[in-house]
């Protein structure tokens, strides 16, 4: 039992950890919270479906996996450049909720139109991983390698530095001559397509897909993000992991029906005592 | 000029008929108002409500009848809603009703606006219970169906250790609790019992404790999305007791997404669904000629409570409230699904449930 509670909150883990590296680099580089980024995990899985059933031969073979992960990154890398278009224009009046109430209306705009285009009824996805051990080992070994690969680019590379410097001020990076607006645009896309491919990764992984799926996990991925230190990748990697062990224990010992309470009461206790999360830093007010 | 005088020709036609009609007695107008879940996890119940009840409608000779569908989604704020809209319309009858959670709160409304109501695909008990004057249900209830899961996991399988999980929906609960009774009164031990949240797939905490206790039977409580994927994650981990479904399992997506292989490893407790009834044969061809496929494992319950509404008001000779209700509790005649007669509360006297297995990608009798 323990060894199942164990792959079980890393599987979950892997999945929060995916979302909330898209969640803490946004935050990281524009202060701002994008809540349609768990819709970006829904519509990946969805366009990844529709790729797979489009492409000729049987889904489980090398091909259609390769164009359902490309159309995949191109679709959803593209709707994350356009949520940064759209939040852009909203951003530019300077006001705090706006964009976070945009990010919102974008969200259900998403989902409803998810509902509308593929229907209510969830989808057996063409493509699933083998009912065995090397199921958890894929999915982990992928999520690893991706906030590995994620980590590497924002801390050691020259756009990853020009992220960390936007996140700090914006003005101050415009005047060294860098394109704030391309630099947050990339951010946007990159970050959006590695949900989607997360989505992608779930569908193979469950076996179904549902308009409804980003809800819940966006939030769970929000939540992790936040746990770790927003703002902070190696914090979303923690984060991620900790509240996946701690949705498979807390389920294992108080019923799956209190599952929830447990997730967020930690959250809310982890705030009370250290309110930049695990990792977190104190954020310097922008002048 | 001569497409000209045919369209004169045409019009005198179109007058004369109309006058003719005109003339004899005017058919009895009735609206039914159908709230059932057109979006939401549930859709394709609703969906397959409201085509069964066309056919319905379809075949009705002697009246002119029209249905206002309205959308439930299966929960009671928008089943309250959906209500409302049916009452400000005026609708003569309410029949539908998928969801016992949009059903339960909604009923008091019509009660109130004295419009009769027939119930036919929810199964929460309470529906019938509430001595309401206008409610009737042409479905067994969950209160029916507890005897005949217990007897399946008791009885036929002999099982003695039991899980049983169930979603929190209103009619699951209730279900939970009657077994969990039933069970116990049998000698049998409850070992596992819990929720999960719905529109979730992860239920490897809820597997880990399984495998850990290992009853001899597992009892889903679960609408299909749910209970299709819990059962493949039971198979996975090689889980080996016996896995019951409730109802709410039954849809030709839990073989979809559990997959063939793992849908013919669990059996189903329910009542006999639209392909098991042989008096539905003629109903299912005017279905799949209709709408060019299959009808939904419950669809023939909704084709039924809209005949024996569209015959109450027939024999009332109006849609009024008490005549029509009146009209109701003398009903007898044999559906489609069996025989339809009510008891004192509006409930069908005669309940019948069936377990199911899945065999070549349909749910048949084992």
């Amino acid at each position: 039992m323990l060894l199942q509670l164990c792959i079980t909150g890393l599987v979950l883990g892997a999945f929060y950890a995916l979302i909330a590296v898209g969640y803490t680099v946004i935050y990281g580089t524009v202060r701002l919270l994008n809540f349609a980024h768990g819709d970006m995990y829904m519509l990946g899985a969805f366009v990844g479906f529709t790729a797979l059933m489009m492409v000729p031969g049987s889904p489980a073979s090398i091909l259609p996996i390769v164009a359902g992960i490309t159309a995949t990154v191109v679709a959803i890398a593209f709707a994350g450049f356009v949520v940064r278009v759209v939040l852009e224009r909203i951003d530019s009046k300077n006001d705090v909720f706006s964009p976070i109430i945009a990010a919102v209306g974008i969200s259900l705009v998403f989902q409803n139109s998810a509902l509308h285009i593929w229907g209510t009824k969830p989808l057996a996805f063409p493509v699933q991983l083998e009912q065995d051990f090397t199921k958890p080992l894929i999915t982990l070994a992928v999520a690893l390698l991706m906030i590995l690969a994620v980590d590497l680019w924002v801390s050691r590379s020259r756009f990853g530095m020009a992220m960390r410097a936007v996140g700090i001020d914006h003005n101050a990076v415009r005047l060294m001559g860098i394109r704030v607006d391309r630099v947050l645009y990339v951010t946007f896309a990159v970050f959006s397509a590695i949900a989607g491919v997360t989505g992608f990764l779930a569908g193979a992984y469950y076996g179904s897909i549902q308009f409804s799926m980003g809800f819940l996990l966006g939030l769970k991925g929000f939540t992790a993000a936040v746990l770790g230190g927003i703002g902070n990748v190696r914090g979303a990697l923690l984060g991620g992991f900790l509240l996946g062990m701690i949705e498979a224990f807390g389920g294992g010992a108080f019923g799956t029906n209190w599952t929830d309470v447990i997730v967020f009461s930690c959250l809310i206790f982890v705030l009370l005592v250290k309110p930049t999360g695990i990792l977190g830093e104190t954020v310097v007010e922008r002048m | 000029m001569t497409k000209i005088r045919l369209n004169i020709l045409a019009l005198s036609v179109a007058l004369v008929a109309g006058s003719v009609s005109l003339a004899g007695a005017e058919p009895l107008k009735v609206t039914i108002g159908m709230p059932a879940p057109i979006t939401g996890p549930s859709a394709n119940f609703g969906d397959s409500m409201v085509k069964g009840a066309q056919i319905a409608i379809d075949q009705e000779k002697n009246m002119q009848v029209v249905l206002n569908v309205q959308d439930d989604a299966c929960d009671a704020q928008q089943g309250v809603n959906a209500v409302n809209k049916l009452i400000t319309d005026k609708v003569d009858i309410v029949i539908g009703f998928h969801c016992s959670g949009a059903a339960l709160p909604s009923l008091p409304l019509l009660n109130r606006a004295r419009i009769p109501v027939i119930v036919s695909q929810a199964l929460h008990p309470s529906i019938t219970e509430q001595g309401f004057p206008g409610v009737f249900r042409t479905i067994s209830t969950t209160a029916q169906e507890a005897p005949a899961a217990v007897k399946i996991l008791s009885d036929q399988w002999g099982a003695k250790s039991f899980a049983l999980i169930h979603d929190n929906t209103a009619v699951q609960k209730n279900l939970l609790q009657q077994k969990v009774q039933l069970l116990k009164d049998k000698g049998g031990d409850v070992v596992y019992q819990t929720a999960i949240t719905p529109s979730t797939t992860e239920f490897g905490v809820n597997v880990a404790k399984i495998m850990s206790l290992n009853p001899d039977a597992v009892f889903l409580v679960l609408y299909y999305p749910e209970a299709a994927q819990m059962t493949k994650q039971l198979i996975a981990a090689g889980y080996k007791g016996k896995i019951l479904q409730c109802v709410a399992g039954v849809d030709p997506n839990f073989i979809k997404i559990a997959g063939e292989k793992v849908a013919e490893q669990t059996s189903f407790v329910t009542q006999p669904v639209t392909s098991q009834f042989a008096a539905a044969k003629p109903f299912i061809e005017a279905y799949e000629a209709k709408f060019n496929e299959r009808p939904g494992v419950l669809a023939a319950y909704t084709y039924d409570a809209v005949n024996v509404g569209l015959a109450a008001i027939h024999t009332a000779g109006s849609t009024d409230f008490d005549k029509v209700v009146a009209a109701l509790k003398a009903y007898s005649g044999a559906g489609v699904t069996g025989k339809i007669e009510f008891d004192a509360k509006g409930q069908l006297k005669t309940g019948v449930f069936t377990r199911l297995v899945v065999r070549n990608g349909d749910f048949v009798e084992p």
